[in-house]
């Protein structure tokens, strides 16, 4: 009796779970005991449950102006915590809606990023007549500076919420598009694929069964970091004005607007510089973490 | 053999586009395979007997890979002249195929289970519980132990020789009525290596395929295959049943490998070698390709290739001096 098959009935003996549930794989663990992810996990829990739980936290509408209550500083106080802004609407409202809106565009970048982006990848990968040219059309879209694209195509299309998800997606999906097809041309080759081949599988079949579900560690990386590259984005379309409209509250348009009171009223600006900064980081430690986790690789490849 | 083949590989060309120009990896090879039959075929790395088991499964990489000449007849059908979805339908119902790394050949994020019951979905309308008592009868076939518990094992849960047994099961999940085994045992331990051949031979007469077994381990076909076809540099030197290629090889590179296999009989001597290597596909010799490490060379065989010839009833060697009689 060889050694492995001796292994064998004495892990039968054993009882043994049918699944193990995500909670208890070793990849949980290890980030449970990730120091900056959970940190970086609590600052984005905490900006998720202001934009969830924004009907409850607001005072009152963010769009209400109230002339006689304008400039008034942060203090502790249930209505007053962040003050008001030149038209004296309330910033508590107005930070926590505006929550709403950073992370409704974030998602909508990454939804978009994952079904295009993954697509394009995932094709350009596999099918190796197409890489050429789809690689060759990233390559044009990435040599803009990113926010500079994102800006024309926003202004082009007219400012509102879904333009700048759109105009962040084709910034994006380019650069999700790369990952996924290096990852892809690397499980391409593995034998697993050519054996799924010799069963008789036909191409979606082991794009979609064989080869995207060994490509997901890269994958949840970037678009965690392209969730954080997003609503740092959203801001920066909103406050030049090409994000969304004035009636619903953003960070960026906060900040632009507060610019003008910046030596009278620094908390105008200073708040939701604090609650995007929040957010970032937040992401971004997250993001890291994943990384350390999920694809030690490519902390060597960054030093 | 006469009869009908199941399988009959004609005048088989293979190339591949490189950067230095198109060499031919796989030329002007010719086989048959009888129903239920198993042949082996042997050859050092680079002879091209993966590249015949590729050319044949339709799965070359292409490009480089091309088939430039000749006929796959199975069951009559040329497979080369099927439209891809018919030919993808014969994969894996018709003709099965395992690899020679057990270790990565099953897909690490799925269960066994779910890997066996999919290859038997693709090729059949078989409801979700029906495929998986199949893929437990197919676990139970080849071996692994309590198959009702294993099938939801991930592959990193088995060892190689149980993997191979998967891959096995999922081969001939769907009875296939060729085999075709590159390597089949090359990446596992001996013990194991006989455990899978014999798993092979039963399942074999069980179920009365016909196996095409690859490997450069002449033990692996004198213990397993009824006839046996030699490759060397592309092009197949000898072929003929294992009794008489054993015995009376004509070829003298079947004749020079099996002197470098030690005998289990006897004093074990100095191991004899093949004195040099195989010729670079890009600067093959223009006559016999054997014939720069050949003891038996004459002037003749470096003038053209030599024919093939039919030494006795079934066995065929390319050598011009064939006939002289054996030399081992």
């Amino acid at each position: 009796m060889p050694a492995s098959d001796t292994t064998m009935d004495a892990a039968d003996a054993l009882p043994k779970p049918r699944a193990t549930p995500f909670w208890r794989t070793p990849t949980f663990r290890r980030l449970v005991r990730h120091r900056s992810f959970m940190i970086g996990l609590a600052m984005f829990s905490f900006v998720v449950a202001l934009a969830v739980l924004a009907w409850w936290i607001a005072p009152n509408d963010p769009n209400r102006t109230a002339i006689r209550m304008r400039f008034r500083p942060p203090q502790l106080d249930r209505v007053l915590l962040l003050g008001t802004d030149n038209l004296g609407r309330n910033m508590l409202s107005r930070i926590v809606h505006g929550a709403q809106l950073s992370l409704l565009i974030g998602l909508g970048v990454v939804v978009l990023n994952s079904v295009f982006g993954v697509l394009l990848g995932a094709v350009a990968g596999y099918f190796r007549k197409l890489d050429g040219p789809m690689m060759r059309l990233a390559d044009a879209l990435m040599a803009f500076p990113s926010i500079l694209l994102a800006i024309g195509i926003a202004a082009a299309l007219g400012p509102s919420a879904w333009t700048a998800v759109i105009a962040l997606s084709v910034v994006y999906i380019p650069r999700t598009a790369r990952i996924v097809r290096a990852s892809v041309l690397v499980v391409r080759e593995m034998e697993f694929v050519q054996a799924a081949r010799a069963s008789g599988a036909g191409h979606w079949r082991i794009i979609s069964r064989h080869i995207m579900p060994n490509c997901m560690a890269p994958l949840i990386v970037q678009l965690s970091f392209i969730f954080a590259y997003a609503v740092l984005s959203e801001a920066v379309l909103s406050f030049l004005g090409l994000g969304a409209p004035p009636s619903i509250p953003s960070w960026g348009t906060m900040i632009s607007e507060g610019r003008t009171y910046i030596r009278e009223a620094a908390w105008l600006t200073i708040v939701p510089g604090c609650a995007i900064a929040l957010t970032v980081l937040g992401l971004n430690l997250m993001g890291d973490g994943l990384r350390d986790v999920l694809d030690p690789r490519l902390k060597i490849e960054q030093g | 053999m006469a009869a009908q083949p199941l399988l009959s590989v004609r005048n088989l060309r293979t190339v591949f586009g490189t950067m230095q120009g198109e060499v031919t990896a796989v030329d002007d090879v010719s086989f048959d395979v009888a129903p239920g039959e198993v042949l082996g075929i042997v050859g050092e790395s680079g002879s091209g007997k993966s590249v015949t088991a590729l050319s044949i499964m339709g799965l070359l990489p292409q490009p480089p890979g091309r088939v430039a000449g000749g006929e796959i007849l199975f069951d009559g059908r040329d497979l080369l002249k099927l439209p891809k979805s018919q030919m993808r339908q014969m994969r894996g119902s018709a003709i099965g195929m395992i690899f020679q790394e057990p270790m990565t050949s099953l897909n690490p994020v799925f269960t066994i289970g779910d890997q066996i019951t999919e290859t038997i979905r693709v090729h059949e309308r078989i409801g979700a519980a029906a495929a998986r008592k199949r893929g437990i009868e197919m676990l139970e076939k080849v071996g692994i132990p309590s198959p009702q518990r294993r099938i939801d094992d991930f592959p990193h849960q088995l060892s190689g020789g149980m993997r191979q047994r998967v891959m096995i099961a999922m081969a001939l999940s769907c009875s296939p009525k060729l085999l075709l085994a590159d390597e089949p045992t090359t990446a596992l331990d001996v013990t194991i290596q006989a455990q899978i051949l014999d798993l092979l031979r039963d399942l074999q007469r069980e179920m009365g395929m016909a196996i095409v077994i690859i490997t450069h381990n002449m033990g692996v076909i004198a213990e397993f295959a009824d006839r046996v076809a030699v490759m060397y540099a592309g092009r197949i030197a000898e072929e003929g049943p294992v009794g008489r290629i054993f015995d009376a090889p004509t070829h003298p590179y079947t004749a020079g490998l099996l002197s470098s296999t030690p005998d289990l009989v006897g004093e074990v001597p100095r191991l004899r070698t093949i004195p040099g290597t195989l010729p670079s596909l890009y600067e093959l010799p223009p006559g016999c390709r054997f014939a720069p490490r050949c003891g038996r060379r004459v002037e003749a065989c470096e003038a053209g290739r030599p024919a093939t010839q039919e030494i006795a009833p079934g066995h065929f060697a390319a050598c011009i001096r064939a006939r002289e009689g054996a030399s081992a």
